[in-house]
């Protein structure tokens, strides 16, 4: 069924798919043809995308101040389809406490760090604030990752904080292995997958080594096209009720069990 | 921009495609033959440009050779041969090489520079440039193997000749465009080109025939590369040039010659 979908096209509006690792506005490094929050909005609806967990790459980049308020401001316009993640930066620690008070003052329970441009390993010291207040909280932390240069600080961290919820991104694109072992070892680890690499039967490796429940759907938007992630899914030799899993229903469990009422 | 005439299934042609035991295969990927057209059935594809992966990683020449009885009997599948310096050993005569090319109806020369050690050009290359150039047999090549400087030098100097860069990244947009402006004859594949709305924009600003179909199988899935077409934001024909046509304009254009 989800084979004929994507073989013609159609968006898949009887299912419910969540992109749970996508990012609002421009970036530095290369052009974006639509950087612009109503494209990303339509190019998910397209789709049949029912809700988009987004970050700023403001935030990512620069100011997270600025990119924390550009995401709240696009889930007050996008209600029900918008949910926001908020950066911590670990290279303005004197502004992470104010994030956190922004959290919980605007109920939002997930986060995401990346080490772009800053190059603190995610079990520098600096972190450890967030670290705290997700484990009291069971947030969702959404990690860039690329292979063990990243998962083994975040095994680092995993180890002492067993109530966040690692939503471990990009999952197998380098170092597959160590992504199996570290989920292995962390029942609390999601694996999500929006790749650039479009690897061969890395959709079904995933579903092999750790199970269906564990695997999360993202496209990272507005780098990759949502039309190239969604086929990895779609095709993938795996059943029908595991790419619902995939597509959005593990996602409704890890948000939503995350989630305080708004 | 919107698409509302009726889909159907769009009919896909492969330019990046190999087939053999690679030297860095990630576990997992398949190689043979068999695999190849158990995939293109699952996936839809049509058609493809077959490169050998005996020919990138171990002997050119051999490699292409080989790659004719492998695919012989599949008529859909075409042999892509790996091009190295004429006025060596390996190929004596750049016509004579591409005569041969001909003779064994290979649709389009692949090469990798960097991997087999020689310039793309023309001090190099340039006799063979041209001849595949005379005989309207299109130039593949690896994103990884060259730059844009390369290609932009060989595309100014042969003009008709269609240079197909692949497995191409997402981030290039800054290079890609004031080179199309400048070139006609150099395409990008779509397998790793996968920013968002890539193919609507490129529609818009009517730079669409400079994209073919390509899947980098089996280093990636092709249903990537399928539902970036067949969800794309744009009508059914332009589709249908990024699945299909426009690589086959390129292609029979060598075949016609």
């Amino acid at each position: 069924m989800f084979r004929q979908n994507a073989i013609l096209g159609k968006a898949l509006d009887n299912e419910i798919v969540i992109d749970a690792h996508m990012h609002l506005g421009r970036y530095n490094k290369f052009f974006l043809p639509s950087p612009d929050t109503p494209s990303l909005i339509a190019n998910a609806k397209r789709l049949g995308i029912r809700r988009l967990f987004g970050s700023s790459l403001i935030a990512i980049r620069t100011d997270a101040i600025a990119g924390n308020k550009q995401v709240l401001e696009a889930h007050n316009q996008y209600p029900d389809m918008f949910e926001p993640y908020l950066v911590v930066k670990p290279n303005y620690p004197e502004e992470i406490t104010s994030v956190l008070e922004l959290s919980i003052k605007r109920s939002v329970n997930q986060f995401k760090i990346h080490d772009d441009g800053n190059g603190y390993s995610y079990d520098h010291k600096n972190y450890f604030p967030l670290y705290e207040h997700c484990n009291e909280h069971n947030s969702v932390i959404l990690f860039h990752t690329y292979g063990n240069m990243h998962l083994h600080p975040i095994s680092n961290v995993a180890k002492i904080f067993r109530s966040i919820k690692f939503l471990i991104a990009h999952s197998g694109i380098v170092d597959e292995q160590s992504y199996y072992d570290a989920a292995k070892q962390y029942e609390n680890f999601y694996l999500e997958t929006c790749n650039s690499m479009a690897w061969y039967g890395l959709i079904e490796r995933l579903v092999n080594n750790v199970g269906a429940d564990r695997v999360i759907f993202g496209t990272d938007m507005p780098f990759m096209s949502p039309d190239q992630q969604i086929g990895r899914v779609l095709f993938a030799r795996i059943s029908d009720d595991d790419k619902r899993k995939i597509l959005g229903q593990n996602a409704l469990t890890l948000f939503d069990s995350a989630l305080p009422n708004r | 921009m919107e698409n509302k005439d009726k889909a159907a299934p769009l009919s896909f042609f492969d330019c990046n495609c190999m087939v053999g035991k690679r030297s860095d295969r990630r576990e997992g990927e398949e190689c043979s033959l068999e695999a190849l057209l158990r995939d293109m059935q699952h996936y839809g594809i049509g058609e493809s440009l077959v490169t050998y992966a005996v020919s990138k990683d171990y002997d050119p020449i051999l490699g292409n050779h080989e790659l004719l009885s492998v695919i012989s009997g599949h008529p859909n599948l075409y042999p892509v041969w790996a091009v190295v310096p004429p006025d060596t050993p390996d190929i004596p005569s750049a016509k004579d090489f591409v005569r041969e090319a001909l003779h064994h109806n290979v649709k389009a020369v692949t090469g990798f520079p960097k991997l087999h050690n020689f310039s793309l050009m023309d001090w190099c290359m340039g006799d063979l440039w041209e001849e595949i150039q005379k005989a309207g047999i299109p130039l593949l090549l690896p994103f990884s193997e060259t730059n844009w400087d390369e290609v932009h030098t060989i595309s100014a100097s042969y003009s008709t000749l269609p240079i197909i860069v692949h497995t191409v990244n997402y981030r290039q947009l800054r290079y890609l465009l004031p080179l199309w402006k400048k070139h006609r004859n150099i395409y990008v594949d779509i397998s790793w080109f996968s920013i968002v709305d890539i193919i609507p924009f490129l529609a818009q600003h009517h730079m669409l025939d400079r994209l073919v179909f390509g899947t980098n199988y089996p280093v990636y899935t092709p249903g990537a590369a399928i539902t970036m077409v067949s969800y794309a934001n744009i009508n059914e024909k332009s589709k249908q040039m990024v699945a299909g046509d426009t690589l086959r304009g390129i292609v029979h254009h060598s075949i016609q010659r």
